[in-house]
């Protein structure tokens, strides 16, 4: 299980590789991020044309009088705005399909790894754990992919849109909006220093309670029959309240970041009022200006909000990126050697000569095994739990690699027939018997 | 006038991206259910080579998720759209008419702008709102399936007789009066005329061919499910007018399938009695015939279990799930095929074992051997969810040709 300040360690080193390894996986949607990216320069055109208009439509028609120029503004006007809006609409449709057709490679990735992994893997770890990669890790990714990446890019490419504009109408009070948006970066950057180390935790607590329910679940005769019921429940309250306290912390700080940066920006707007107030009746500052000025200040707090608060998914989707490419970065099954033959016809003739095994190095399961079994014979194998029977038969469909010696079939070396062809040649009943969902066929 | 032109679009929104989400959280229960059988059964998996099999079968899976949630989605992403469009025109509504009044000096410049200004503030909180809802659709979809489970009423809780009850189980009998059963969604009785009585401390054996209702009948003795009809008596009261804490207490049950939980080896025997001694463990892991190989452990009886015991072997599990039921001393005793990954030997300890200990116990022990049904006091030949016969062993030899079949084919050939 991983601490939560061992991942702090490790993301910064490996984020930047783990960023752009995640991003390759949007790579094969490239022209669809082409329209996505001209979607969002044409919204982003139209809302600050929008709010732009509005000092032309102030000072040249409306305080003068022209009834029917402000007509043609406002038709103007709402040709800009449909125009944006059509954007928005286009990008978020955009967005949705990419975003899901990337989590679904990713999917059908991890799961095609799996399947070929080595059954040592599965002694190793957990298949709940695995599970839950699955299901929490991937859905953290998908969010970060979808809103994450095109709110970041966009929130930059609002940024800096606004405040190009603003030095545009106005130098003076930009510099005046600026201290202010110092200000809000650092007071996000505390907040989200905070929030981050109680989301790892949220996140750690939420493994251990999945984990408890499966077991508890799955095992939930053995509680009925043992009346264990109130013990399951209280364990279980524990980590619920557990749960709740790392949510609770993680959930309150980042809540905290929409009320000051609300309120930072207001402070910014009255700041900006007075100023330009200032300006308009000393230096003859146009109104116009001033109200599109205004809009501006309004709107330069949400990128600076999001861009915070995409701090937290970012880091959660890139610690479920590393869970994941992990799992995808295992060896899998070695190949089959380079001489492996498929074998046709199998007369099932086995031959095990000094066979030496173990599961985990250094505890010997079977020791110098000697077997010579002709075709068509049944054997059956005897002995105390624990002898190693199953672990015998676990070596006739190659499923580990036998340390010393070795297992011949129809006198061709098990290491040189390729796996597949072998198995298919071979039935296999297992001690724990299963049926996969489906009908009988 | 805007709002209720917001309201209502945002309303038949929701409405509609409910249903598709439902479906989006069935296809990922579908998908969830793909690996997790694959993750538990890669053996099998790998044996018959259906590893290309089980990928399409996962890529399918994966494609109908995808295009429920795109098609779900895309009913969502249309409130944000919409919420801006009506609030622009609000803009150029209040640009217009306010813009007439000023002209006309009906109104104040500055008036217009701070209006146009709370406008941009509406709009900012309308578009929190919007993603609310987008969110509350999806979470709406969960919420009725959460409901669903805490709606459903339990059906074996205590009846009111058992809450008022508190008397033990003193003796063990066990007779079951006219007894039938099915299956909540089960078309036919699984066990039909289920009648016999056990006395205190007879051992009898439960055989029969699988599907013969062996297991379902001895499940219904602790009530891990209800009788659909006719009576189970233990000391002459019926189960259900038991405390079901009581009841637990004095009927242990070793299922066929072996649980144990994360923990040390200890705390799982713990579970048999929460203030178990050392000594009282060590007393029922010998009899189990467990003791020997837990001590042979590095840490023995603290002794980690990983993944519900994957670093002990099957017939080790097995005998600490019977060392845990011996810890609660109970009055009556069922065996569901607990020694099946034993070997002979070791099952025959744990059998003379047993029959010390628990002399005063009614055991029901569900078996395939020959010798363990020899040994028992009766034996209840089970068919199709009938007693075909039930008596004593060397009776059964010459009444029952069933019993005779069994005798026979389990008879070394020499």
């Amino acid at each position: 299980m991983e601490q939560p300040e061992t991942i702090q360690k490790n993301i910064p080193r490996a984020a930047g590789k783990m960023l752009r390894r995640l991003v390759s996986y949007l790579a094969c949607d490239r022209s669809l991020l082409i329209v996505i990216f001209c979607m969002i320069v044409i919204g982003i055109a139209a809302d600050l044309t929008g709010s732009y208009l509005l000092r032309p439509i102030i000072n040249d028609y409306i305080l003068p009088g022209d009834l029917r120029g402000l007509v043609r503004m406002l038709t103007m006007l709402s040709g800009v705005y449909l125009a944006g809006v059509a954007a928005v609409w286009i990008r978020s449709y955009l967005l949705n399909r990419i975003a899901q057709r990337t989590v679904h490679r990713m999917r059908s990735e991890l799961f095609e790894k799996i399947e070929y992994l080595p059954i040592k893997y599965f002694d190793e770890h957990q298949h709940r754990d695995l599970m839950s990669r699955y299901t929490n890790d991937i859905d953290w990714i998908s969010d970060a992919l979808t809103d994450s990446l095109s709110d970041m890019f966009s929130s930059v490419l609002t940024l800096t849109g606004i405040f190009v504009l603003m030095l545009y109408i106005s130098p003076i009070l930009t510099l005046v909006a600026l201290i202010t948006v110092l200000v809000m970066i650092l007071s996000a950057r505390q907040i989200v220093k905070k929030s981050s180390r109680y989301f790892k935790a949220q996140q750690v607590s939420l493994g251990d309670m999945n984990g408890y329910i499966e077991e508890m679940i799955s095992g939930q005769k053995v509680v009925k029959v043992f009346g264990h019921e109130p013990q399951v429940e209280a364990g279980f309250r524990e980590k619920n309240l557990d749960l709740q306290d790392k949510s609770l912390k993680a959930q309150f700080y980042s809540g905290l970041m929409m009320p000051v940066m609300q309120n930072l920006n207001t402070l910014t707007y009255v700041f900006i009022t007075i100023v330009g107030g200032i300006l308009a009746i000393y230096r003859g500052f146009d109104i116009g200006g001033l109200a599109t000025f205004l809009q501006y200040s309004r709107q330069f707090g949400r990128p600076i909000n999001e861009l915070a608060s995409l701090y937290n998914t970012i880091q959660a989707a890139l610690a479920g990126a590393e869970r994941i490419f992990q799992v995808m970065d295992e060896e899998p099954e070695p190949a089959d050697a380079p001489d492996a033959i498929p074998i046709e016809h199998m007369k099932g003739e086995v031959a095990l000569d000094q066979v030496y095994f173990s599961y985990d190095p250094g505890k010997l399961i079977l020791k110098d095994i000697n077997l010579c079994i002709p075709a068509g014979k049944k054997i059956a194998l005897v002995g105390t739990t624990g002898a190693g029977k199953t672990t015998i038969l676990n070596m006739l469909p190659h499923f580990y690699d036998i340390e010393s010696g070795d297992i011949t079939i129809d006198d061709i070396s098990l290491y040189h027939i390729r796996r597949k062809s072998l198995r298919q040649m071979m039935a296999i009943v297992l001690q724990d018997t299963h049926l996969f969902t489906g009908s009988v066929r | 006038m805007s709002i209720p032109v917001l309201a209502v679009s945002l309303y038949l929104i929701l409405r509609s991206a409910f249903p598709y989400f439902v479906i989006v959280q069935q296809k990922l229960d579908q998908l969830n259910e793909v690996v997790r059988e694959n993750l538990t059964n890669i053996r099998l998996v790998k044996s018959f080579v259906r590893e290309d099999f089980e990928i399409g079968k996962f890529e399918r899976s994966s494609e109908e998720l995808r295009d429920m949630v795109i098609r779900a989605s895309n009913m969502v992403i249309t409130a944000f759209p919409i919420l801006q469009l009506v609030m622009n025109f609000s803009i150029l509504a209040v640009l217009w008419f306010g813009g007439r009044k000023v002209i006309n000096s009906q109104l104040q410049v500055g008036e217009l702008i701070a209006v146009v200004n709370y406008l941009a503030q509406i709009l900012f909180s309308l578009m929190m709102l919007s993603m609310i809802i987008m969110t509350a659709a999806r979470a709406s979809a969960s919420s009725e399936r959460v409901l669903e489970v805490l709606n459903k009423e339990p059906s074996l809780t205590n009846t009111p007789e058992g809450l008022r009850n508190t008397s033990r189980v003193e003796r063990g009998e066990v007779i079951f009066k006219r007894v039938d059963f099915r299956y909540q969604d089960g078309e036919t009785d699984v066990l039909h005329e289920i009648n016999f009585e056990a006395p205190p401390g007879e051992t009898i054996a439960v055989v029969g061919a699988t599907g013969s209702a062996k297991t379902s009948l001895v499940q219904l003795i602790p009530r891990l499910y209800n009788v659909t009809g006719g009576q189970i008596l233990i000391d002459g009261r019926d189960v259900q007018d038991y405390n079901l804490d009581v009841l637990h207490q004095g009927v242990g049950v070793v299922l066929q399938k072996n649980v144990l939980f994360s923990g040390t080896i200890a705390d799982n025997l713990r579970w048999g009695k929460e203030d178990a001694s050392y000594e009282e463990m060590e007393e029922a892991a010998q009899a189990a015939e467990a003791h020997d190989f837990i001590m042979s452990l590095a840490d023995g009886y603290d002794t980690i279990l990983e993944r519900g015991g994957s670093n002990l072997s099957g017939g080790q599990k097995q005998r600490i799930c019977i060392a845990r039921s011996l810890l609660r001393k109970p009055k009556v005793l069922i065996l569901d095929d607990s020694t099946s990954a034993v070997d002979t030997e070791t099952e025959l300890k744990i059998r003379t074992n047993l029959n010390r200990m628990l002399e005063d116990t009614t055991v029901f022990i569900i078996t395939q051997r020959l010798n363990t049904m020899q040994s028992a006091d009766r034996v209840m030949i089970l068919e199709d969810g009938q007693i075909l016969a039930l008596g004593r062993p060397a009776d059964l030899m010459e009444t029952s040709e069933v019993y005779r079949e069994i005798y026979n084919s389990q008879q070394l050939t020499v």
